[in-house]
């Protein structure tokens, strides 16, 4: 049975003069799993709107063709009619929440629903343990950090027992560990009650293995529905394990570590010693003895770190354990507790942020102009630092939007453009918090190949991520954090290998310090292997 | 098997809703400063109690409505003075002749000042009121009272609820990226970033009307007999004629008593009319003894005041013209006053009566 229908769906948005999708059509069927692919600003949110009703029925625009789910034409009923057949997680976690605590913002949906209080009763306390927020119950929402107010979102829509899920971005601000239990819990549904979902997802190293079916979303464009293997023997956004499957020929492509095991003929545990850092030596960054309390938490308790020229150093650890503080006192912005910063210790105000770039967790909150050109030129006359919008233009890929205003970018198109603005020039000392929240991958392998031309010329760059894959692939150096103390500093291959939660799908595959997806094809070319 | 909320200490949101209306009723029937200047610092303690880390954000509206409220001082005084004590002359501004009924600068006299003073004492106690509810109150269980067949009215309530605390918090996040793009922090900051964040707020409001509307807020009151709604508007728009009606005719009287009351009346109707049908809680939140008290001595506050005001004693009236004289201060009305600090008892949540 078809759970969810377009035809011919076409749709732009009042302002825009190019619509967000043209001619769309698929089926879905009931039970199915579906990962939206394609790029940022592609039309993925869009899409998942036009099936809760909120487009037409919410925003104005243009509306052509029709969508059906569950045999309802979603012209003929209100979002909130529909709110029973699909539930929604909207990407920004922030600007979802309703209630005051955590239980009301769970039950909210089916207070809506006119649940009988028993049941309501019943659903929550299982929501509460399938998504570990037993603990978080009565907390205030605005108390939460940004990834356990992401579970309450979700568990707040699984409740309502929607019979299609709709997910956007479901674990951008997730650890690793979060964003498994997630996923697990999503998939479970899918196996054992039918649920259908739609999720759109950059990061596929957790979902790619449990999809039926991907979509890929374009610019404007159609969609076109793949087979798993089909579709990430193309993708660039393909996990590691698919990417290495697909270099040495493997058949059927695995999509997950399980299904690429029995390929992996033999594994290493040896730690090579020529993957030390690549640095000048300049200490850039001292931070002594630092300790933070926000409120009544200790944030930061006593953490000593030397940061040098010419490093990409990955932070690390579980949702809440201080990254952000940290970077946040390393850019001056909590008073009173500033890290010693070689360069720029005398510099205050504009002198200091003419050195140091800062780019916070949300990016949208860091833009302010009406264009994005104004945006850059914004960044370059306040901090005085030499370049040129051009540069950044290029070196950011944005002459499309360069006139659009940020406001109506998708949100991974306003991370590019923030970045694009906070970075613009030379900084010397470059902190980043969570850069690939929601970033496609092509967006992604710039920001990499960005960081790593900014290495070479000296600067320093610090990254708060989530993303194991990332740090993997750029850091020369991880920093593991965990309730506000360092627990663990060094090479990637010492403290990302052998590591449950922080291992990186190649490592986990072939072990020793085998990380990304050259290192592992390098590997299986080597003597080692082929014994 | 419907069970008891427990709300750890807070008081219930229909509570705080009485103790407001009470309060700004209060503000409303006085002009006399020294009344104004009690019920505001009343409402002052009541908030000082109830305030909590996580609504900081009111500690800096409270602040900047107090010093609006203080701006209108020298706009009154500049705009025209009369009475017998003149402190000192503004020079005059002469406006052409089409706008001579409209003064600017003259004399300056004690009494002008303290009628603009106490103007202002009655918007800062109207404030401290509004910012202690919003300390006190759980939003979002507030929300919840409202009838299911004013579901659109619910949505604004929420996102306009939301939306100081949360552009207060977004005027922090773009202040630091103001910092961190070379542009300093100082007050020239706020100013420059006064547009782009009210689009964000703006931005965010719908974002949040789009999120409640996806989760079936109002569902069911759409699935209702229309003839409901119908009742509720007419009662809704019948108590709000008697209100106006009765204050314009002669506020202060019998006939003002009588048409709040009926407005009163209407309200509470059409509140039961919308109800019916509406979501489905799973938690009675019955009103607890603490709640008890604090609307029975919110009733008595607001009593006392009519009461006085019809029978014309205590000098709740109070006009500083033609020449200053001390304003009266009656022993029952402070009482009722005092009676309106009563959430101050039960704030802290470990105290319960």
């Amino acid at each position: 049975m078809s759970m969810v229908q377009a035809r011919g769906l076409t749709f732009s948005y009042g302002s825009s003069p190019r619509p967000a999708l043209r001619d769309v059509s698929f089926d879905i069927r009931d039970g199915e799993l579906i990962v939206l692919a394609g790029p940022s600003g592609g039309g993925k949110s869009t899409l998942l709107r036009c099936i809760n009703g909120l487009i037409p029925h919410f925003h104005g625009g243009t509306f052509g063709g029709e969508v059906q789910i569950a045999g309802v034409d979603t012209r003929t009923r209100q979002p909130r009619e529909l709110a029973s057949l699909a539930g929604m997680v909207f990407q920004e976690p922030e600007a979802q929440v309703v209630a005051n605590t955590v239980e009301d913002e769970i039950i909210f949906g089916l207070e809506n629903l006119g649940t009988l209080p028993a049941v309501t009763r019943k659903r929550l306390e299982e929501m509460l343990d399938a998504l570990s927020l037993v603990h978080l119950r009565n907390r205030e929402m605005t108390t939460l950090s940004g990834g356990e107010r992401q579970r309450v979102a979700i568990a707040a829509v699984l409740t309502m027992q929607p019979r299609v899920l709709l997910l956007d971005e479901p674990t951008s601000q997730l650890d690793p560990q979060s964003a498994q239990d997630v996923l697990a819990k999503v998939v479970e549904l899918r196996d054992e009650i039918g649920l259908t979902v739609m999720a759109a997802e950059h990061r596929l190293e957790r979902l790619a293995a449990y999809a039926d079916r991907f979509m890929t979303v374009g610019h404007g464009c159609g969609v076109r529905m793949l087979e798993p293997r089909e579709a990430m023997s193309e993708d660039i956004s393909a996990p590691p394990v698919a990417r290495i499957g697909a270099a040495l020929g493997w058949s059927p492509l695995p999509l997950s570590l399980a299904e690429a095991r029995p390929f992996v003929r033999s594994a290493t545990d040896s730690v090579s010693p020529d993957r030390t850092p690549i640095s000048s030596g300049d200490n850039v960054v001292m931070v002594q003895g630092l300790r933070v309390t926000l409120g009544e938490t200790r944030v930061l308790n006593g953490i000593d770190v030397e940061l040098q020229a010419g490093e990409i150093v990955a932070l690390m650890g579980r949702n809440g354990a201080g990254k952000t503080t940290l970077l946040r006192a390393i850019a001056g912005l909590i008073p009173g507790s500033r890290a010693s910063i070689a360069f720029a210790r005398e510099a205050e105000g504009r002198e200091f942020y003419r050195h140091v770039a800062y780019v916070a967790q949300d990016p949208a909150a860091m833009l302010y102009a009406s264009t994005v050109r104004a945006e850059i030129l914004d960044v370059l006359n306040g901090t005085r630092r030499d370049g040129s919008v051009d540069d950044a233009f290029h070196e950011w890929q944005l002459h499309d939007i360069a006139d659009a205003n940020p406001r109506d970018l998708s949100v991974g198109q306003r991370q590019r453009v923030a970045l694009a603005a906070m970075l613009a020039g030379a900084p010397e000392l470059i902190l980043l918090d969570e850069p690939t929240r929601g970033m496609d991958a092509r967006t992604a392998d710039l920001l990499v190949a960005n960081l790593q031309i900014r290495r070479s010329a000296g600067a320093c760059v610090v990254l708060a991520s989530h993303e194991v894959e990332l740090a993997a692939r750029c850091a020369d150096r991880v920093i593991l954090l965990a309730d506000g103390d360092v627990i663990d500093d060094g090479p990637p291959a010492k403290v990302l290998s052998g590591s449950l939660a922080f291992g990186t799908q190649a490592n986990k595959l072939f072990g020793g310090d085998v990380l990304t997806v050259e290192d592992a094809l390098a590997f299986t070319r080597s003597a080692e292997f082929a014994r | 098997m419907n069970q008891i909320e427990q709300r750890r200490g807070l008081l219930h949101p229909a509570c705080w809703a009485a103790w407001l209306l009470a309060g700004v009723t209060c503000v409303m029937l006085t002009s006399n400063p020294l009344y104004l200047a009690t019920l505001g610092l009343c409402a002052l303690a009541v908030y000082a109690a109830w305030r909590r880390p996580e609504r900081r954000a009111l500690d800096t509206l409270l602040l900047v409505s107090i010093g609006v409220a203080l701006l209108t001082l020298p706009l009154n005084l500049a705009t025209g003075s009369s009475g017998a004590t003149v402190l000192f002359t503004l020079p005059e501004i002469v406006l052409p002749g089409w706008l001579a009924s409209v003064r600017f600068g003259g004399d300056v006299t004690a009494e002008s000042m303290l009628f603009a003073a106490t103007r202002a004492l009655g918007l800062i106690a109207i404030i401290a009121m509004v910012c202690a509810f919003n300390a006190g109150v759980d939003h979002f269980r507030l929300l919840r009272l409202v009838p299911a067949s004013m579901a659109q009215l619910g949505i604004i309530l929420t996102v306009g609820v939301v939306l100081v605390p949360e552009t207060i918090a977004r005027a922090a996040a773009l202040r630091e990226a103001r910092i961190v793009r070379g542009h300093g922090g100082g007050m020239g900051t706020y100013i420059a970033l006064l547009l782009p964040l009210l689009a964000e707020a703006l931005e965010r409001s719908v974002q949040r009307a789009e999120s409640l509307d996806a989760r079936g807020f109002g569902r069911l009151a759409a699935q209702r007999d229309p003839r409901t709604v119908i009742v509720v508007v007419a009662c809704v728009a019948g108590a709000a004629i008697a209100f106006f009606a009765s204050y314009y005719v002669d506020h202060g009287s019998a006939a003002f008593a009588s048409g709040a009351g009926l407005a009163l009346v209407a309200v509470v109707i059409a509140w039961r009319q919308g109800r019916t049908g509406g979501a489905v809680r799973m938690r009675r939140a019955p009103l607890l003894r603490p709640d008890i008290i604090v609307v029975a001595a919110s009733g008595f506050a607001v009593a006392t005041f009519m009461t006085m005001r019809q029978f014309g004693v205590g000098g709740l009236s109070y006009l500083p013209f033609p020449e200053v004289v001390i304003p009266e201060f009656g022993i029952a009305a402070a009482a009722g006053i005092l009676l309106l600090a009563a959430p101050t008892l039960f704030a802290g949540g470990g105290r319960r009566l």
